[in-house]
């Protein structure tokens, strides 16, 4: 594991590359985009977990901090959608720099997988495959979500109520920041992906994975489905603050990344 | 402000992010602040990226400072050699000021630790004479008569405590971590070994602690044979959360940590 650092001076993004056991070596990368907020924390030690194995298993892995979020410069409340779909697109090219490898896979995790849409949609780097991890497909639900789990929070904190109304979950989602997410729709965005393989593991049942598995039909868009009996309970408020071990997830989908790409890279 | 994430200790297991100021504000003469993980929330930025925010104000300050994963947690891993939790405390608390003074010069350290790290920050500063000031937000405390009276009597007069009670007993609720606290006379003693060698602390309670720890002058009640010498400040909190979930509470805590930081003669 490298620590590396990439972009310019007061927008540096933070981020740890994990390089491929030699033995194995593949001409393959993989770039992971995290959840953002409360869901990068808990997280964080299942998607570390996520690039050992791939590591293990060959692959190149850069996972990395959006602008305003762990250890990139800036602050959440600074931070907008736009910008963290820029921040994918440096990211790839921060993977080619450390890999060689053009054809990279895109792991996004939750709101990670809107954002790598958005940048896969952007280019001008394209990731020929994509792989959704319990995607957040409307962002008006996501938010939504968000704010019941804040609701609990303070409910449960009872004499610490919040000052600040820019708050879900102890991260700033200013106004604007508030309105990029929820104009977000995943399904409207895969028209615009081109000519992509999208991969889409979910961990629980839920009617917008169905509508997002209907779109991803109508649109003849190939790729893995995958469910596992691994609940990622991202709307469950007594779990919001818990960290997550998801170890037959993160198999999952190391089995689901690992046992295909590079397969068809260059 | 110049951050450098990397990999130290002896067996390179250890990760962190070393902030630097800038060189018009640098002060040699300032000591260095550690900020390792929080037990809770086990990853470097600390609770809710608390720990990002400090070190960057610090840094604009004058602050060298370097947040940090203890060992199997966050981006860290466990090291190799066999001790006590104690042992392995104090050997990485150690790689962390073994690297600070190699990178920057800086010799002398504030630890600064949340919950069980500050019971941890309590037992690393009696035994690291490096260490010449620590913060210690939500650490071990011990229940008095007026804690208990303060905590119970408006409860039993107000009717949304007993529901509340209630609920508690028939439902989930919020609990700190199992602590591993020492006896009183023990803390009491070992707090005047770290005060005559000079050691400033900050003791910083919040609301969340309210349980066990509910009023500034508590904490004379849990000591009160300690010679002070003017270098104990203790502060409470109690609207703020254990971990500061909300910003309101986070601004009041960096308020409270850098005040007094800057208010001490570090000379």
């Amino acid at each position: 594991m490298n620590p590396v650092q990439f972009g310019q001076k007061g927008t540096t993004l933070t981020g740890i590359y994990h390089s491929p056991r030699a033995a194995v070596a593949r001409d393959a990368s993989v770039l992971i985009c995290s959840p953002i907020g409360q869901e990068y924390m808990r997280t964080h030690w299942t998607i570390r977990q996520l690039a050992i194995r791939l590591a293990e298993a060959g692959i190149h892995v850069l996972r990395f901090d959006y602008l305003g979020t762990g250890d990139s410069d800036g602050d959440m409340g600074d931070s907008t959608v736009e910008v963290w779909a820029e921040n994918v697109q440096l990211a790839l090219s921060e993977l080619y720099e450390l890999s060689g490898v053009r054809e990279p896979t895109m792991v996004g995790v939750r709101l990670g997988a809107m954002i790598s849409a958005v940048a896969g949609a952007r280019g001008p780097i394209h990731a020929p495959r994509l792989v959704f991890w319990d995607p957040v497909v409307h962002g008006s639900e996501y938010l939504a979500n968000l704010t019941q789990i804040h609701a609990y929070i303070v409910q449960v904190a009872r004499l610490f109520p919040p000052i600040s109304s820019d708050e879900l979950v102890g991260f700033r989602y200013p106004h604007q920041l508030r309105r990029e997410i929820e104009a977000l729709d995943l399904t409207g965005l895969l028209a615009g992906l081109g000519s992509v393989q999208v991969d889409v593991l979910t961990t629980e049942s839920r009617p917008e994975y169905a509508r997002l598995l209907g779109v991803l039909e109508n649109l003849q868009i190939k790729g893995d489905r995958v469910h596992v009996a691994d609940p990622g309970t991202w709307d469950v408020p007594e779990k919001a603050r818990i960290a997550m071990l998801a170890d037959k997830t993160v198999k999952a989908v190391s089995s689901l990344v690992g046992g295909l790409a590079g397969d068809g890279a260059p | 402000m110049n951050e450098q994430p990397l990999f130290f200790g002896p067996e390179r297991n250890l990760y962190g992010v070393l902030s630097l100021p800038d060189e018009a504000v640098h002060r040699k003469d300032l000591p260095a602040v550690l900020l390792p993980s929080v037990s809770l929330h086990p990853h470097h930025v600390g609770a809710f990226r608390g720990w990002v925010t400090l070190a960057r104000r610090l840094a604009a300050l004058g602050y060298v400072s370097l947040r940090y994963d203890v060992g199997g947690t966050g981006e860290s891993e466990a090291g190799t050699r066999a001790g006590t939790a104690i042992d392995c405390q104090l050997s990485e608390n150690s790689a962390a000021m073994d690297l600070v003074e190699r990178r920057t010069g800086v010799r002398r350290f504030v630890l600064i630790g949340l919950c069980a790290s500050a019971d941890a920050a309590h037992s690393i500063t009696l035994r690291e004479p490096r260490i010449v000031g620590t913060v210690m937000i939500d650490a071990y405390g011990y229940r008095t008569r007026g804690q208990v009276l303060r905590h119970y009597i408006p409860r039993l007069l107000r009717p949304y405590h007993w529901s509340k009670f209630l609920q508690r007993k028939l439902g989930p609720t919020e609990v700190l971590a199992e602590r591993d606290v020492p006896p009183r006379s023990v803390a009491q003693q070992q707090l005047q070994i770290m005060m005559d060698r000079g050691v400033q602390m900050l003791f910083l309670y919040t609301g969340g602690a309210s349980y066990y720890f509910n009023h500034h002058s508590q904490f004379r009640e849990m000591f009160p044979e300690l010679k002070y010498r003017g270098r104990i400040e203790v502060e409470f909190d109690p609207l703020a959360s254990h971990l500061f979930e909300f910003s309101a509470d986070r601004e009041r805590m960096f308020a409270n940590v850098i005040g007094w930081i800057n208010a001490r003669d570090w000379r």
